[in-house]
């Protein structure tokens, strides 16, 4: 039970722990990021509810981009438990 | 059935393996290999793989869209068919509303690269909804490789869209604000001269990772949605009980029907956003 055999197994424990945390940070950041972008938005249309339209086109492009970001993020996370 | 007669000892079902063989290429096993030239001792040859497959439907069936839309408006004064408003809708909309805005009256040349890459990219993530419907064996091998999957879930794909659009849009910054001009141009006005290197390498950088975000945000998307829908269905066979069944079922269904609303998104934010680097560009201000 030398440091040699045990190699593999502390590098994938790591990679576990590395990237569950990561996951549940990545969830973190885009969970702040869309409740803020839903509340801009919900607050805009009750100032002015004829530019609802606008407001809500706006709303889903700022939401499909931080969505991606994390969306990345996990991506990383399932190839550190692949790799 | 030829294929089971002949069967060997059964296989031990792995999670990991059915996944990764449902979601990646079958580059390894191609279907067929037709070498194009060699250089010395390599040859390159065009593997036919599952996903080149399934890329030429997704081509065949932009143009077949297209090509109809086109022989239905010679005739501008029948009333149109449905699909035919379907398509004349969406190609106003886009046109009207997401790449007027954003490219400029002296944009109207890249109105029709934009409106491909979205037809693209739709047709290749909405076919990769449909659930995985024939096995086919490849030559020589013994698994049979089920056509399914997304194209655009492949990073080769979403790397060769990502690299057409910035060599579209660098190419038509320079040609608008000259070769040079345009890289000096990044940097905004009335920079001093000592901060010009470091606003450039900054902007060049910046530049780089919008690209990179363009192609990994696709990427994501599409094999998120698949990992995720696998899964849940994998487990079924995991766990060789019938009460997951349909617990499982009715979860897919919500994820699937989530994932046809990110497969137009991700098309529209794809395209949209090229329209927008391009637009960038080449805006004189």
């Amino acid at each position: 039970m030398d440091i040699g055999t045990l190699a593999p197994a502390i590098m994938k424990f790591g990679a576990f722990i590395g990237a569950t945390i990561g996951a549940g940070l990545a969830v973190l950041g885009v969970g702040l990021g869309l409740g803020r972008i839903g509340s801009a938005a919900a607050e805009g249309i009750s100032r002015q509810p004829e530019a609802s339209g606008k407001i809500q086109t706006n709303m889903l492009l700022a939401a499909v981009l931080v969505e991606g970001v994390g969306i990345i993020a996990l991506v990383i996370c399932i190839l550190a438990i692949v790799m | 059935m030829p294929a089971l007669a002949e069967a060997g000892p059964p296989h031990e079902f792995s999670l990991s393996k059915a996944l990764f063989a449902e979601i990646t290429d079958s580059i390894d096993h191609p279907f067929a290999k037709l070498p194009l030239f060699s250089i010395g001792r390599t040859s390159i040859a065009f593997s036919v793989t599952k996903h080149f497959i399934l890329m030429t439907a997704v081509g065949l069936l932009v143009l077949a869209s297209m090509f109809y839309l086109a022989h239905k408006l010679k005739d501008p004064f029948r009333t149109p068919t449905r699909m035919q408003s379907l398509f004349e809708s969406l190609l106003q909309y886009m046109r009207e509303q997401v790449y007027e805005p954003v490219l400029g009256p002296e944009g109207r040349r890249f109105h029709l690269l934009c409106f491909t890459l979205f037809l693209f990219i739709l047709y290749g993530n909405l076919l990769g909804m449909i659930p995985p419907f024939a096995p086919i064996k490849p030559p020589g091998e013994n698994e049979a490789v089920w056509l399914g999957g997304a194209v655009t879930g492949n990073l080769a794909t979403t790397l060769a869209l990502g690299l057409i659009t910035f060599i579209v849009f660098n190419a038509s910054g320079m040609r608008a604000k000259g070769a040079f001009g345009y890289w000096r141009k990044l940097a905004p006005e009335g920079t001093p001269g000592w901060m010009l290197p470091f606003t450039l390498l900054l902007e060049f950088v910046g530049i780089l990772s919008k690209t990179l975000a363009l192609i990994m945000r696709l990427f994501a998307n599409m094999i998120g949605g698949h990992v995720a829908m696998l899964l849940i269905l994998l487990l079924i066979v995991k766990f060789q009980s019938i009460a997951i069944g349909p617990i499982a079922v009715v979860v897919d269904l919500a994820i699937m029907a989530l994932e046809l609303f990110v497969a137009v998104l991700q098309a529209y934010i794809f395209s949209f956003l090229s329209a927008l680097f391009i637009g960038i560009a080449q805006r004189k201000h």
